[in-house]
């Protein structure tokens, strides 16, 4: 029991509408590329784990299982894990469990979604799958829910909309640096407030947007420069209205509470964060529920103020295929801990964080990664 | 998209109504102005999260008022309306949106 965890290869796709590549494909090429960074060879995987959330809907494809088995020509257990936008963290955790109990020694912990086929309207559908029937039924959008969030915060704690509009531009700035992030250019707080509205008070910049994209993350017990310290799931309500609160998320307090004691850490000793900004107030919540800020002052820390936030562009400006994310917020910390973010590497970091949202709350991934002394 | 049957809205019925005349204040508010596709008849409309008398929070849409004269904290009660034309179900189907008290 209790094995320790560290990561072998961590590698993403470019993020974007890429309109030459089908599920597979960005899968396909993924998984080779992080085979190539490892000396782990596919016939020593012992098990898949694969986050991805609408390919039913938008590829009328079910049974990952059978596709990852003959994509690979492997025969291990493939096991897909959907739990809306955190299904890449979900299926982190749970290859982190696997291992940490010694039921695996190497797994491949891979997340895909192709999102860029369909219309908005109908995207915006099949997200909405992930929220409560009586949230569908009023025509909400995860937009709106967040918009619902934004609201109620901006009433509670007078954050202005013009503060609001900063964390998209903080995010951009990053993105810019990535040569993999979908939105690699700046933008203004102005761009911001001005850009058409989705779903009030939030504009179309305001929001993550539609992304095609692949990560992966090989894991085993055998050391390596970076480990993972801890990684913690949490859960609550499918339905925004069944929350104690609008302006916090439940299973996010609770999951970060046991990842920092998993780690034996405290917020401030996190050199970095990726987190779950699908709108421009998710990243100021999640300040908050992360220890990272106090209540009604998540603006500073979401604007880098005490730490590098979302150094791949986040969601905003990184991209947002639903499944790939968590496993990309993982990338991402690794990328930066080895000292090979390039442009946009910051300065010594030893420990990072990652925060993985599904819905509008109803489950959330908190995981720790440290880079190894020597 | 999933196969249309109006056994759902027929199963749903008992409790469909459950929100109709019940009171309650607004706490938060959205104009959706990029609806997905089974609300894209309507263009854009106003959806409330509302806290009951009862206690309960729910979540509706709103009805006779414009974006401009929403208030925090204004009354609100449940009135039948009908939701969709050719929804899910595949059916009129008749709920529960919430307007003003007071007229406006």
């Amino acid at each position: 029991m209790n094995n320790r965890v560290f990561v072998q290869a961590a590698v993403q796709t470019k993020f974007g509408e890429l309109w030459d590549q089908d599920w597979t494909d960005l899968a396909q090429t993924v998984t080779q590329q992080a085979l190539q960074q490892t000396t782990i060879s596919l016939s020593q995987i012992d098990a898949i784990f694969v986050g991805s959330m609408t390919h039913a809907w938008v590829l009328g494809q079910h049974n990952l299982t059978g596709v990852v088995s003959q994509m690979l020509g492997v025969h291990i257990p493939i096991i897909p894990i959907e739990v809306a936008c955190a299904s890449g963290g979900v299926a982190f955790y749970q290859a982190v469990q696997a291992i940490q109990s010694g039921q695996y020694q190497r797994v491949l912990v891979l997340g895909v979604e192709k999102m860029a086929d369909v219309e908005s309207s109908v995207i915006a559908e099949a997200l909405m799958g992930a929220a409560a029937f009586e949230e569908r039924e009023a025509g909400l959008t995860f937009p709106g829910l967040y918009a619902l969030i934004a609201r109620a915060y901006m009433h509670q704690y007078g954050l202005s909309r013009e503060d609001l509009a900063q964390v998209p531009v903080a995010s951009h700035k990053w993105a810019k640096l990535n040569p993999l992030a979908q939105f690699p250019f700046e933008i203004t707080p102005e761009q911001v407030i001005n850009s058409s509205c989705v779903a009030s008070p939030l504009g179309l910049l305001d929001c993550s947007g539609v992304s095609d994209g692949a990560a992966v993350v090989i894991l085993s017990n055998k050391p390596a420069a970076v480990s993972v310290l801890s990684s913690q799931m949490a859960t609550d309500s499918i339905g925004l209205m069944s929350r104690h609160s609008m302006t916090d998320l439940k299973a996010v307090q609770i999951a970060a509470k046991q990842a920092y004691q998993q780690a034996k850490l405290k917020p401030t000793d996190i050199d970095l964060a990726e987190v779950h900004d699908c709108f421009s107030i998710a990243q100021v919540v999640a300040m908050e529920d992360l220890g990272l800020a106090a209540k009604g002052k998540g603006i500073e820390a979401a604007l880098g103020q005490k730490l590098p936030i979302n150094t791949s562009g986040g969601l905003k400006a990184c991209g947002h295929p639903v499944g790939a994310t968590g496993v990309k917020q993982v990338v991402e910390i690794v990328t930066q801990l080895q000292g090979q973010a390039g442009a946009r590497q910051i300065s010594h970091p030893k420990i990072g964080l990652t925060h993985n949202v599904a819905g509008s709350g109803s489950a959330a991934v908190v995981s720790i990664l440290r880079k190894e002394p020597g | 998209m999933y196969w249309k049957n109006p056994v759902r809205s027929w199963r749903r019925q008992p409790n469909r109504y459950e929100y109709l005349n019940q009171t309650g204040k607004l706490i938060s508010w959205t104009e959706i102005s990029a609806p997905p596709v089974s609300f894209q008849w309507q263009q854009t409309y106003l959806v409330g999260l509302i806290k009951l008398d009862s206690g309960e929070t729910t979540v509706h849409q709103l009805v006779e008022v414009s974006r401009d004269q929403l208030k925090m904290g204004m009354k609100l009660k449940g009135v039948l309306r009908k939701l969709y034309e050719d929804g899910p179900e595949g059916v009129i189907t008749y709920g529960v949106k919430f307007k003003p008290i007071k007229q406006i």
